[in-house]
């Protein structure tokens, strides 16, 4: 019979060497083992899942895994890749054939007609090996990858990206409807916004950073919902849009571009 | 300033005091006293961790950048990440304007406090890359070492940067032939040692220590003791910022509904 005790409670917000557990537990991420105690490693709330023991970080660098989806910013061209900064401690990598389908003769082409320096790109991370080396692809990405033009880009915490997408995409699609924005978001908490006025695409920037800010906190859709919904009366009075968006609970079409 | 000590302990002025009768101290602290001690994380919007904490007179801003990549490349370490500490004091922190730049002291100090956080962080989570601390002393009050670790190891996990433990930092030393907590500049020029300590308060480690002027073997080891104690108070305070800075923001949101 295994025997371990628990010396905090779920969703508890702690801090780095934090006493978490004792006994058969697996430690994850946030954490780290001394014997057969259990430390917590950074700020952030305990998550304990059957055996399974981990502190979901509050602050944070963004750590790449393959398969991520990523906003990034183009740093640099040179012969026949881009550099890319996505916000990680180090810098990823575009190679031209993982940007388009098409062949591209590199002696003839000029690379920063597909994108220069500055552009912000929608990418996947293809690799991540272990002298830390990122590379990217474009290919089959939405929008063709990018170059994104217009719009902001804002930048939230990465592990608090779950929490501004929300269950199944429930917040940022709320946020989307409810501003009428178009919203990408990185699993590298970069998060691309884009409406046509000007006024609710502040909004929907304003309702994403009160997610970050407020992540460790319960009832957030609702909150963050009441507040747009408040913010949007304002502006119609202001006569900035005509009429209130519909707030109908119905199916979302369209699908959400920054889940996957 | 500690190079002054020589002509300080001259200048002292005729019939001081530094304990009076009652066993207070100049400033009316008993002999196992902290000064006030305040502290606040997350006060910098463009770093990627920061802290401010106010020591008694000292003001000092702590702020973190990384993990991020490491220039210039040749210092990189294929295996973890390179810590690099920059403790600075404001041309306007002492009495006596300072010439601005690094000095001898500055460079000794910023050396000790990058060997008293090391042993707190898991450098091996990100390898080829460098986490900078910088330490701004805005005001200084003697113990500016002690409250520039704890507010460097406060913006290190404001950063988001794994640690094993926080790192807290107090001193001890010696006035009028006695042992006591947490000198200031007055007892720290006319005293007779100043005995700084870091401690990772989890495995009681001890991160740093240091000792300058004249003490006994027994007189060393009870300062260190002494610090030790006053630097597990210090850790109270940090876990207790840490965590403030969350809980305001829960709080607000709860006092809004």
């Amino acid at each position: 019979m295994k025997k371990g005790s628990i010396f905090v409670k779920p969703r508890e917000l702690v801090v780095p060497g934090t006493l978490l557990v004792q006994g058969p537990f697996k430690n994850g991420r946030g954490t780290f083992r001394e014997g057969n105690r259990i430390y917590s490693t950074v700020v952030g709330l305990v998550e304990i899942r059957g055996d399974l023991v981990r502190v979901i970080p509050l602050e944070g660098p963004y750590m790449p895994e393959v398969g991520d989806n990523v906003l990034g910013k183009i740093v640099d061209v040179r012969f026949s890749n881009w550099v890319v900064d996505i916000g990680a401690p180090y810098e990823a990598s575009l190679r031209v054939q993982d940007a388009t389908e098409e062949r591209i003769d590199i002696m003839k082409t000029d690379l920063r007609r597909i994108f220069d320096i500055g552009d912000v790109i929608y990418a996947k991370i293809k690799a991540y090996n272990e002298v830390n080396q990122i590379d990217l692809t474009t290919k089959g990405m939405p929008f063709k990858g990018g170059p994104l033009r217009g719009g902001q880009l804002v930048t939230i915490t990465p592990s608090k990206v779950p929490r501004v997408i929300g269950k199944g995409g429930s917040m940022i699609n709320m946020i989307k409807r409810l501003t009428n924005t178009r919203i990408i978001v990185g699993q590298n908490g970069w998060v691309w916004v884009s409406g046509r006025n000007g006024e609710l695409e502040r909004l929907a920037i304003e309702a994403i950073l009160k997610v970050d800010r407020e992540s460790h906190t319960q009832g957030l859709t609702d909150r963050v919902k009441e507040f747009l919904l408040e913010k949007l009366r304002e502006l119609k009075e202001r006569g900035v849009i005509t009429e209130l968006p519909k707030i109908d609970e119905g199916k979302e079409g369209g699908g959400n571009d920054g889940k996957t | 300033m500690k190079v002054k000590r020589v002509e300080a302990m001259m200048g002292r002025p005729e019939g001081l005091k530094l304990i009076d009768e009652n066993g207070k101290r100049l400033d009316g602290r008993k002999k196992y006293e902290l000064r006030r001690i305040d502290m606040e994380v997350g006060v910098l919007k463009n770093a990627d961790g920061s802290a401010y904490v106010e020591w008694g007179k000292n003001k000092i801003l702590a702020a973190v950048y990384g993990p991020r990549e490491i220039h210039p490349k040749h210092l990189q370490r294929p295996d973890m990440a390179v810590l690099r500490v920059r403790y600075n004091m404001a041309p306007f922190s002492v009495e006596e304007r300072k010439k601005p730049g690094p000095d001898r002291r500055s460079v000794e100090i910023s050396k000790v406090i990058r060997g008293a956080l090391e042993p707190a962080l898991l450098l091996e989570m990100f390898p080829r890359t460098v986490i900078d601390v910088f330490i701004e002393v805005l005001q200084a009050d003697a113990g500016t070492r002690v409250a520039g670790i704890t507010a460097a190891s406060l913006a290190l996990a404001d950063a988001g940067v794994p640690m094993r433990d926080l790192v807290a930092a107090c001193a001890a030393g010696k006035i009028d032939g006695e042992i006591v907590l947490d000198l200031n500049k007055d007892e720290d020029n006319y005293g007779e040692a100043d005995v700084p300590v870091a401690i990772m308060p989890l495995k009681n480690d001890i991160t740093l220590l240091q000792m300058d002027g004249y003490l006994t073997r027994d007189e060393l080891l009870e300062a260190v003791k002494l610090a030790i104690k006053g630097a597990k108070a210090v850790y109270q305070k940090q876990r207790e910022a840490l965590k403030e800075k969350y809980l305001q923001i829960a709080q607000e949101v709860a006092g809004n509904e």
